[in-house]
């Protein structure tokens, strides 16, 4: 069903992309990282990257590589310098230190050039992310925390080859990071496909950042809200860094989940990435950028 | 002309009755609830209760009793859509004289896993929110050890600054943590409200 749903998805995003000549951040992703526009390497000074695991409980981390962009794969990837990636043997999930390739069945095996990898995280621990490619580049870089990314509301993926998918109720989310790049830094939270985990997204040190007014901030920290998957019912409706549920191009269609519920929330416009990112001008790097786990979402309950 | 619409009204007023108790009830201490199964894979119930008529004799200092009812249970989430039909059971029991705690007792040990994703929910009953915050506290800590943090506890809407407010004495704030492990509780409104969704964090 996942991917029925993906497929169509795909089709329809790029479909637009062909009309519009441009993709958006966070429907790059949707077509794994096709999208983003890549700059060159940045400058001397460059932004670090960091993933914390704030809560009291283990969570399994996911990082997403751009294909064909300038981090085009998983194995460009270093975690507190490491990038031992290698194929998880079976289950149990693992609970320890590694770094995994995710695999789907799909495939069969791990593809020759991995873009997905996970590893877990114990309560209250966080990681430096580098990168091999250029000066420490990260273009279009995902983090996904509990399961992996892309799965619409009621769909279920896994880390393959472990048995027991987990089914997202209300989808899954994801931070995405474009970073030490000559063409402009960006970040934002992407709930295009739903929200199961509360992400925090904040910066620190470096040039300023803007949002969509252009009125220059020291820093910015964003943080996602709920997505009921069922309903259609949207928290992230108007939050500056954050895609909406659904909408593609921040402010409007297509649907990122053709085959889910569409946002009953957010006001549709005139498409405007602008407000869901906070980015650099370009040839500006430096500071931290530091996305944290703070939790599981949930849509509330049903008033009965 | 009337005889073909007699069977459906037939079904449609047995529908309407079988759903009048299971379809209008609020989120109870049987943790039977689609949304509760659906969403976690254990939940916990605290419902209060005022009207116990212990210790009530004349120069008594411990009356009023308010005694407190934990019940617990754990779900697969996400392997079947058929709903767990077995109701909760009791885990803990408190009784406290107004805001202060003079008795409890653990009926079993929880069978949950770690790492699980789980909720509270405070039921409507009763008027000594102290006691609820104060059970809250003691379970968030507890949980917390066991590395089952729920990563939501939802109170009723006209709970809520009270709760607020007592979890503040507890040293939990409703701040951004500064990193690191930090316990917290993810304190929710039912029926949600916007500016009643917040994560305290106890401040060190």
């Amino acid at each position: 069903m996942i991917h029925y749903a993906r497929t169509l998805s795909i089709l329809a995003a790029a479909a637009i992309a062909v009309f519009t000549g441009a993709l958006p951040s966070a429907q790059a992703q949707q077509l794994g990282g096709h999208g983003h526009v890549d700059g060159g390497q940045g400058g001397s000074a460059t932004t670090s990257l960091s993933i914390q695991n704030q809560t009291r409980r283990g969570v399994y981390a996911v990082i997403t590589t751009n294909t064909g962009g300038l981090t085009p794969s998983i194995n460009n990837i270093q975690v507190n310098g490491s990038s031992n990636w290698v194929a998880p043997s079976g289950p149990p999930p693992p609970v320890d230190s590694g770094l995994y390739y995710t695999c789907p069945p799909s495939n069969g095996s791990c593809p020759g050039t991995p873009i997905q990898g996970f590893f877990y995280m114990r309560k209250g621990t966080s990681v430096q992310i580098t990168s091999t490619a250029g000066q420490n580049v990260l273009s279009g870089v995902s983090i996904a925390f509990l399961q992996p990314p892309y799965a619409c509301p009621g769909s279920s993926n896994g880390f393959y080859p472990f048995v027991g998918e987990f089914t997202a109720a209300n989808g899954t989310n994801f931070a995405e990071v474009t970073l030490n790049v000559t063409t402009g830094e960006n970040v934002d939270i992407s709930c295009n496909n739903g929200a199961n985990a509360k992400i925090n997204m904040a910066s620190t040190g470096g040039p300023t950042w803007t949002n969509n007014a252009g009125k220059p901030v020291p820093s910015f920290s964003i943080t996602n809200s709920w997505v009921n998957g069922t309903t259609g019912q949207d928290n992230n409706c108007g939050v500056a860094g954050v895609f909406p549920y659904q909408y593609t191009q921040c402010t409007a269609g297509p649907n990122a989940c053709p085959n889910s519920p569409a946002n009953i929330s957010c006001p549709i416009s005139t498409a405007n990435n602008g407000p869901c990112q906070y980015a650099r001008t370009a040839g500006k790097s430096g500071g931290t950028v530091t996305v944290t786990f703070m939790g599981p979402e949930h849509p509330p309950s049903p008033s009965h | 002309m009337f005889k073909p619409y007699f069977p459906a009204a037939v079904i449609g007023m047995s529908v309407a009755l079988i759903c009048q108790l299971p379809c209008g009830a609020d989120i109870d201490a049987k943790l039977i609830d689609p949304y509760v199964q659906k969403e976690f894979q254990w939940a916990m119930f605290i419902d209060t209760q005022e009207d116990k008529p212990y210790l009530n004799y004349r120069s008594s200092r411990l009356n009023p009793i308010t005694q407190v009812r934990v019940t617990a249970s754990s779900f697969q989430q996400g392997k079947t859509n058929t709903p767990v039909i077995t109701p909760a059971q009791t885990y803990e029991e408190f009784w406290y004289h107004e805001e202060v705690p003079i008795g409890m007792r653990r009926y079993r040990t929880l069978d949950i896993k770690p790492n699980q994703t789980g909720a509270i929910f405070l039921g409507s009953r009763g008027d000594n929110s102290a006691a609820a915050a104060n059970v809250l506290v003691r379970l968030a800590v507890e949980l917390d050890l066991q590395e089952l943090a729920p990563s939501l506890v939802e109170v009723p809407l006209d709970k809520y600054d009270v709760i607020a407010s007592v979890l503040g004495r507890y040293s939990f704030f409703p701040r951004i943590s500064k990193g690191g492990r930090q316990c917290s509780i993810h304190l929710r409104s039912h029926p949600y409200n916007k500016l009643k969704d917040e994560y305290f964090y106890l401040q060190n």
